[in-house]
């Protein structure tokens, strides 16, 4: 328990939750990106299997 | 005499309790088969830096020149990547591209793990730390942690590996949560796109380029790995290929865990936070898979062709343990359900997609 206490920011202080707030941006922007990224991909991918096809 | 006992009477129950834990990762290693290439050296490792007086750790101790050469400046999990990506093959992903949807939504861990232990206390570099678990990715672990919180890279790093041994544990409970018996039932037939040999060679670059200008401090971390797989696409350097899944990979893997070892000092890890950091590892594989099995949920509000929950879970990077897992359970609701392709496309997804949230974790917090 006093090791706990010794955590820079106390658990749901106030510095915890600004703390919080600025994870909330990290995970929205994060997540968002990795998101767009891999479907970006996706569409690379179709776009050069179409122009790229296998040969027989 | 009293020379040779001086160890012996210096030592603390702290380093004779860490030495037990060393021996306890060696069990679960040689006996449970839990990921042994790792927690074998790891365990050894912190036997040899708890000894007392060890002169393993010394000034100018092997292991602590070991840990200056290939933890600090970051090269063991980048070694290490170069092999794991002459391992991958992407057909499966390029011949179902969509799966690559699931490899992202699984990543979903991360993040929320990271707010988890914001709200515990940690500061956002060490909830980053913590929360990359979630990439269920062993050098993107290590490589975050070590830049953000040099002072958690033990239990992190014991955590993340520990926990891709218990992803058949895991996964099943969290994903029979999520889902009902119908949805674990949907049967989603394989129609594989034929896909060339010059898209399998261009497919790493192109991955590296866009990666590297979104975030640019990703480059080192995804441009080994798909250094790795172009190794291998290339099909003209075998030699260096099967030298990079072979060699390389055994030689990092066994000096990376013997120095992780190393930095499990008894007074470091015998912490609350150590307790706080192996529950929230265990989180964060929990909402990874959440997260892919609740995506998918979401994405058949809307399509004809339903897709089978399971094949989200499978997006998490632990390869190939996920996608045998996703197998395993479609064939259990029904012996004719064939997702291995589905899942192996989605796990390898998993790969790229935890490579790329570690990357913008490193570009995001400063």
């Amino acid at each position: 328990m006093f090791n706990l206490l010794l955590l820079i920011n106390g658990p749901l202080s106030p510095e915890a939750w600004s703390t919080f707030g600025e994870g909330l941006s990290v995970m929205a922007i994060g997540m968002t990106t990795v998101i767009l990224v891999l479907f970006f991909f996706y569409m690379i991918i179709k776009l050069l299997i179409k122009l790229f096809p296998e040969r027989e | 005499m009293e020379q040779m006992l001086s160890g012996a009477v210096q030592s603390t129950w702290r380093d004779w309790t860490m030495i037990i834990i060393g021996l306890v990762l060696m069990y679960l290693a040689v006996k449970k088969n839990f990921e042994p290439a790792l927690l074998i050296p790891i365990g050894f490792g912190c036997i040899m830096a708890n000894l007392p007086l060890s002169g393993a750790v010394g000034e100018h101790g092997a292991l602590i020149i070991l840990k200056k050469a290939l933890i600090d400046t970051e090269l063991a999990p980048l070694l290490i990547f170069i092999g794991v990506g002459a391992m991958i093959d992407f057909g499966p992903l390029l011949q179902n591209p969509k799966m690559l949807l699931f490899g992202a939504a699984a990543q979903f861990g991360i993040f929320s793990t990271l707010l988890v232990a914001t709200l515990l206390g940690y500061t956002l570099k060490e909830a980053a730390s913590i929360g990359i678990i979630g990439a269920a990715d062993g050098p993107t672990s290590i490589l975050v942690a070590n830049r953000f919180a040099k002072h958690l890279l033990a239990p992190i790093s014991v955590a993340a590996y520990s926990y891709m041994s218990l992803v058949p544990i895991i996964q099943p409970r969290v994903i029979k949560a999520l889902t009902t018996k119908n949805e674990r039932r949907i049967k989603m037939p394989y129609k594989a796109e034929s896909v060339s040999k010059f898209v399998r060679l261009v497919f790493p670059i192109i991955v590296t380029v866009i990666s590297g200008i979104i975030a640019p401090e990703s480059v080192a971390l995804i441009g080994f790995l798909m250094f790795g797989n172009f190794l291998r696409e290339s099909g003209v350097v075998d030699r260096l290929s099967q030298s990079a899944q072979n060699e390389l990979v055994n030689v990092v893997t066994i000096l990376l865990g013997l120095t992780i070892g190393a930095t499990m000092a008894g007074d470091q890890f015998l912490q609350w936070s150590t307790v706080s950091i192996i529950a929230l590892g265990l989180v964060a594989f929990i909402f990874d898979t959440a997260g892919g099995v609740l995506f998918a949920k979401l994405l058949n509000l809307f399509l004809k062709d339903k897709i089978n929950p399971m094949v989200g879970a499978a997006g998490i990077s632990a390869f190939p343990m996920a996608s045998r897992v996703i197998q395993r359970m479609a064939q259990q609701e029904d012996p004719s359900n064939f997702l291995l392709m589905h899942a192996v496309g989605a796990n390898v997804a998993g790969q790229i997609g935890s490579v790329i949230a570690g990357g913008l974790i490193l570009a995001l917090i400063k």
